[in-house]
């Protein structure tokens, strides 16, 4: 019997609606702080909060497809009195809730899709502390390099680098040179961590406020499904009981709606309007929290858009003056770097530009 | 000192004076230069290593259908960009250690060669 489908229904309905409130008053409290104060460790939060979310919803959604096949029984069993034009308000109502818990399904596969780039990012993420790690060593070995100054001879002597007054210039000179690149390497090293994070940071803020919102929008969405069902339920128990005796009562279906069993028949229907007039209400009132959640979500895409700015920016840098090249040592005085080689067979010395060839020594 | 061409007495100005016997400076400086160039082979390994660290990097493109897709080029950009610097970065620490290697074997060279010459002029 159809009305046997509806009594399990509805105690389905009611057993999903107390789980998704007790859901909601654990998951929501924490996503409002996310929402607020992203942190790296809040993912999992936020994983636990969709996936519960995401099982209820898809109950849900197949509790309105059940709900609507067992009116359409019920109806069809009480054609005599009950017209298809009557439940169309349910079926208009299921059909409505039922798209937007698909729409909802749709944004959970989605976000599902992105969760592996957050993943990836927070990877990536470790990767660039690594190789910020090592950018960092290296402007500290070169900078720190002033060992030519203080040469000295066995009597303690200091020993110049002083060849023509070039050497040791010129290789303060490529010190200062080459830490300029590094540190500009270790700069661009340096500010991926803190971008990723940002920029990850910023998201979960909107993926959390956008579940603290769905949290909010499925509890009375899920209610109001409870609630028809009840409405009609009492609709249909009620006209099965009148049609039981009515030759008691009336001739016709119209002296039915007169007896007190009518009456508080129609008393029934009227509480559960007034039900599903509470529940629309929430859902109001959940919409009305969407301003909240829109503004979170132009946050945190600032956030993201600001980031990815920062890394434009930065990649857009010259390593030194006007150069986006790593600056080469021969390019700064590279002629002035004393050298020994052997041309044709012959030794050759270069300083400063200037070559001695030089007799093959005994 | 026949065989020696004429640019090669010019090479006494930088070393000094022929008669100062400038071995052992140059020795210390020549060693100077070359305790250097660990220096430099050690910036050139951090290169590397950060070099081998980028192609651990996952996320190198966007995936066309993400959120994050405008942030994922910049990504992808910061990757080419910091790849580039570092691939030129170890090419500059070759050419320093080369240049520094060079210069000591200058030194020790034109040292050995003023010996030589010393020797030569010693009655």
């Amino acid at each position: 019997m159809a009305s046997s489908a509806l009594d399990a229904l509805e105690a389905k309905l009611d057993e999903l609606e107390a789980a998704v409130a007790k859901a909601a008053a654990e998951h929501e409290p924490k996503l409002k702080e996310l929402e607020s104060k992203p942190t790296e460790q809040g993912w999992q939060a936020y994983r636990d909060s969709l996936s519960a979310l995401e099982k209820m919803v898809t109950t849900g959604r197949g509790y309105a497809t059940e709900a609507r096949t067992a009116v359409g029984l019920e109806q069809a069993a009480l054609a005599s009195v009950i017209p298809p034009s009557a439940v169309d308000w349910f079926n208009f109502l299921v059909e409505r809730i039922g798209k937007l818990l698909t729409s909802l399904l749709e944004f959970f596969a989605e976000w599902w899709a992105d969760e592996s780039t957050v993943t990836k990012l927070l990877k990536d993420r470790e990767t660039w502390i690594r190789i910020a790690t090592h950018a960092q060593a290296m402007p500290k070995a070169v900078s720190g390099d002033d060992s030519f100054k203080y040469l000295k001879g066995s009597a303690g002597e200091l020993v110049p680098l002083d060849w023509e007054g070039h050497v040791a210039n010129i290789y303060y000179a490529t010190v200062r040179q080459q830490a300029v690149a590094v540190g500009h390497l270790a700069g661009l090293a340096d500010m991926m961590p803190t971008a990723i994070l940002a920029a990850t940071n910023g998201a979960l803020s909107i993926m959390a406020s956008l579940g603290a919102l769905v949290w909010r929008l499925v509890t009375p969405l899920l209610r109001l499904i409870g609630k028809a069902v009840k409405v009609l339920r009492s609709l249909f128990v009620g006209i099965r009981r009148l049609l039981a005796k009515p030759r008691e009562v009336g001739k016709d279906i119209g002296d039915i709606w007169q007896t007190l069993d009518g009456k508080a028949l129609w008393k029934s229907v009227r509480g559960g309007a007034s039900a599903i007039n509470g529940v629309l209400k929430d859902i109001v009132m959940a919409f009305g929290n969407l301003i909240l959640a829109i503004y979170a979500y132009l946050y945190g895409e600032t956030i993201l858009k600001q980031q990815t700015e920062v890394l434009k920016s930065k990649v857009a840098l010259p390593v030194w003056e006007h150069s986006h090249d790593w600056p080469k040592p021969r390019d700064l005085a590279g002629r002035l770097w004393p050298s020994f080689k052997s041309v044709n067979g012959r030794p050759v010395l270069d300083i400063g530009g200037r070559s001695f060839d030089l007799p093959a020594t005994p | 000192m026949a065989g020696l061409s004429s640019n090669v007495g010019r090479i006494k100005d930088p070393l000094g004076d022929l008669s100062i016997d400038n071995t052992e400076h140059i020795r210390v400086v020549s060693a100077g230069i070359r305790q250097q160039i660990p220096v430099w082979d050690r910036q050139a390994d951090a290169l590397r290593q950060i070099s081998a660290e980028l192609q651990n990097l996952t996320l190198r493109a966007p995936t066309g259908e993400s959120f994050f897709d405008e942030f994922l080029t910049a990504h992808r950009e910061m990757i080419t960009r910091v790849g580039t610097l570092a691939t030129q970065g170890q090419a500059a620490m070759r050419d320093i250690t080369g240049l520094l290697a060079a210069t000591a074997d200058a030194y020790e060279k034109a040292e050995e060669y003023n010996t030589w010459l010393a020797l030569q002029r010693l009655p």
